[in-house]
């Protein structure tokens, strides 16, 4: 394995991580903050 | 950047910005679904029962089906195929090898790792969200969860077709000359130890959608599986009329052999092949909204890669850790990164080394 593979696998880690941050921030963002108006208002 | 590499990435760009408000969908329905009926249910939980608790026969199902059920049905599944010839005689020492090790590996080590030190990593990095949208109501939880897992598995699985930088993690699973149970697990040990819908489920666990998501992951290896068998259960959906709206509601909604062997075509030429689309896993739907999908209701004559040197098993299943030797492999030392994308030039008397020509879009 060279160093070349080592920052392909960083790269393919990163983009991984971005896969999985984004809609988590979206998904549970949505949730708490839907929530929060809802029993704001209600 | 060439203008075919810059389209792609308006595209996805474009499209990412769509799946962002796919994700808010079932979020933003179920809240209006409160608004309208006036109930609040997250005023019901309660410390001793946070969770909504399925019907223990569905819990039992799910349960066995995400242990020993479905590798069970992928058994005999793959019996039934092996004994009809449907490999003939394609499964060969080094394919079978790659396949049985895929099929066991993630099974019984990655997976059950990466939910136990992710439950066990959560509570230290978010020690007061734990069970916090328990109260999500079951068939909620399961519309957030399917299009969660489901719509990030398109994405993580569609940008290794289109990053020519990630193909050759994914490359394992299009190398199958053949479909069928053998090859559904097949995939390159980085490819599936990163899949980014595991660790969003595991988290959404942990936020108390436990039980959804154990019910969405038990439907879609269900669909998954069979959309990769060889089995063409299908074909009676466009074959005999009465079925027919069943059938075109079904191949729009969900992957199936038809929708799912175009992807893993070794061609595109015959108009029936799209390995550069059809991405989707347990939907297909996605493939609709994106414009990547192609509906024939046919099925590709040759699978793989025109390409395929078949290379030794653990450099595919290990890659880049382990090289492959075969010359001019993707998987090897100096190859090109997208093989489908050299171009040949005819072999004078003393031939130079192949050069790799890398476009943008990759297969």
């Amino acid at each position: 394995m060279t160093l070349a593979d080592l920052v392909l696998i960083t790269k393919k880690i990163a983009i991984g991580i971005l896969i999985f941050l984004i809609p988590l921030v979206i998904i549970a963002g949505s949730i708490w903050l839907i929530h929060f108006l809802f029993n704001q208002h209600h | 950047m060439t203008t075919t590499a810059k389209t792609q990435t308006q595209v996805i760009l474009k499209d990412s910005l769509i799946s962002l408000l796919l994700y808010v969908l079932p979020i933003g329905l179920m809240f209006l679904s409160f608004y309208i009926s006036g109930s609040k249910p997250w005023l019901n939980a309660t410390s001793e029962h946070l969770s909504f608790r399925a019907p223990a026969f569905l819990d039992a199902v799910f349960n066995n089906l995400k242990t020993w059920g479905l590798p069970a049905i992928m058994l005999v599944v793959g019996l039934i195929e092996f004994s009809v010839g449907l490999y003939e005689n394609k499964w060969t020492k080094n394919e079978r090898t790659l396949d049985i090790v895929c099929f066991i590996l993630p099974k019984i080590v990655l997976r059950p790792m990466i939910a136990y030190f992710g439950l066990k990593l959560l509570p230290f990095v978010l020690p007061d969200a734990k069970n916090a949208f328990a109260w999500v109501p079951f068939w909620w939880g399961i519309a957030i969860m399917a299009v969660a897992d489901d719509l990030t598995q398109y994405w993580y699985h569609r940008l290794h077709h289109q990053l020519p930088l990630l193909w050759r993690f994914h490359r394992t699973h299009h190398s199958a000359p053949y479909m069928g149970m053998a090859m559904t697990s097949r995939q390159n040990i980085i490819y599936t130890a990163f899949f980014s819908q595991i660790y969003l489920t595991v988290t959404l666990t942990y936020l108390g959608l436990g039980y959804p998501a154990l019910f969405v992951g038990g439907i879609k290896s269900l669909i998954t599986t069979a959309a990769h068998s060889s089995i063409k259960w299908d074909k009676p959906f466009y074959t005999i009329r009465w079925l027919n709206p069943i059938g075109w509601i079904m191949e729009r909604l969900i992957s199936t052999p038809a929708t799912h062997h175009a992807h893993h075509a070794d061609t595109t030429d015959d108009g029936i092949g799209n390995y550069k689309g059809n991405f989707g896993n347990m939907f297909f739907i996605w493939d609709i909204i994106f414009g990547t999908g192609i509906i024939t209701r046919q099925y590709p004559s040759a699978y793989g890669l025109k390409h395929y040197k078949e290379e030794e098993w653990y450099a595919q299943l290990l890659w880049p850790i382990f090289k492959s030797k075969k010359e001019g492999s993707e998987l090897a030392h100096n190859g090109p990164v997208v093989g489908d994308e050299v171009t040949e030039e005819p072999v004078p008397v003393v031939a130079p080394p192949v050069a790799a020509i890398v476009h943008a879009e990759a297969v």
